[in-house]
């Protein structure tokens, strides 16, 4: 059981660790309500929305397409989101020791930016359910805080400059990329051997083929490099020793 | 300030297939074990999908589909990489991308 302090404590440094995201999400929210409220959609509804599917993407595209067949949206929607069952399962087996409310929450509340950053984070940190929770549970207020502000006074903002924040999810993938990078030398090639195949496979795919699943496809087939070039490299180091034996 | 009914209903169907991929594999934890091949292939999930959003925030984010080469973009992503490289400060990656991106913004 954690201590109340540890728990204070460790609920802070999720909240301190979300920044970058939380700022990013209020700024992508407020276009998500701004979108919504052009789309005919009530403030009250893009409110709901946003509280109910937090998955940036989903809104953008049920504001597009939920004038339409009902079946259409909720399978895009389905479509969009299905990464989220990658990105849960590579979770797993670190999120395996908390209780089922708190999984669920965890699970509930994932996004691209919070999975980017709990996997690589992971350490200690993780082993904390209150600090994973404090982290998301503020992305997902600024999310909604920021989709209710482009519903409810979009229309008279008008053209918002965002200060360079658009790219702040950029900025933020991009350091979590070179966190990523580490282990012994051989470990860290290959690592950005799967992070560059990755990044060349979803530039030719969308390029030939845009599809939401495309990110799906990318990184299974660049993870599955990986693993295959780690056996390679285990098995020449096997015969190696076997033969100098 | 009003919630039809019909999109109170789509919204709901929404969550359910929203919330399902993200919370089945992590309820069912505790009921299934992985084989180690593919614990270790899981590993290099995280590596590789950062390297697509990476991407994917730097190179494919046109009006239309498909890739686009936005100067403003590359900068700030080069800069938030070079900066993540000599300090491995996640703080001051995203600073020093946003002060960038917004500089450049500037100049293109």
């Amino acid at each position: 059981m954690e201590s109340v302090e540890r728990t204070r404590e460790s609920i802070l440094a999720g909240a301190r660790a979300s920044l970058p995201v939380s700022v990013a999400y209020s700024g992508i929210g407020f276009a998500a309500g701004l979108v919504g409220a052009e789309a005919g959609m009530s403030t009250a509804e893009v409110g709901l929305l946003s509280l109910l599917v937090f998955a940036g993407s989903s809104q953008f595209a049920f504001a597009d397409l939920y004038g339409g067949a009902v079946v259409t949206t909720v399978s895009a929607i389905f479509l969009i989101n299905l990464r989220m069952l990658l990105y849960a399962t590579a979770l797993t087996s670190r999120l395996r020791p908390h209780s089922l409310g708190a999984r669920f929450w965890m699970g509930a509340q994932l996004t691209d930016a919070s999975f980017a950053l709990a996997s690589t984070l992971i350490g200690s940190r993780l082993e904390r359910a209150s600090w994973f929770i404090a982290l998301q549970g503020a992305t997902y207020l600024s999310w909604i805080a920021g989709n209710l502000a482009g519903a409810g006074l979009g229309t008279w903002a008008g053209e918002v400059d965002g200060f360079g924040l658009e790219f702040a999810l950029g900025a933020l993938f991009a350091g979590l990329l070179v966190l990523q990078i580490n282990g012994p030398r051989r470990e860290k090639q290959r690592r950005v051997g799967v992070a560059v195949a990755a990044a060349l496979f979803l530039v030719a795919l969308t390029e030939a083929r845009p599809d939401p699943l495309n990110l799906i496809y990318v990184s299974v087939a660049a993870a599955t490099l990986g693993l295959a070039a780690e056996r390679l490299e285990a098995r020449r180091r096997r015969e190696g020793g076997g033969s100098a034996a | 300030m009003s919630v039809r009914p019909e999109v109170l209903g789509l919204i709901l169907a929404c969550a359910a297939v929203t919330l399902v991929p993200r919370i089945l594999p992590l309820l069912l934890a505790r009921r299934f074990s992985l084989p180690p091949w593919f614990e270790t292939w899981l590993g290099y999930v995280p590596v590789a999908v950062i390297g697509a959003l990476l991407v994917d925030q730097v190179l494919l984010t046109g009006p239309a589909d498909g890739f686009l080469l936005d100067p403003q973009r590359l900068v700030a992503g080069v800069v938030a990489l070079g900066v993540a490289v000599f300090t491995r400060s996640l703080g001051y990656s995203v600073i020093a991308g946003v002060v960038v991106f917004a500089l450049a913004g500037q100049l293109w």
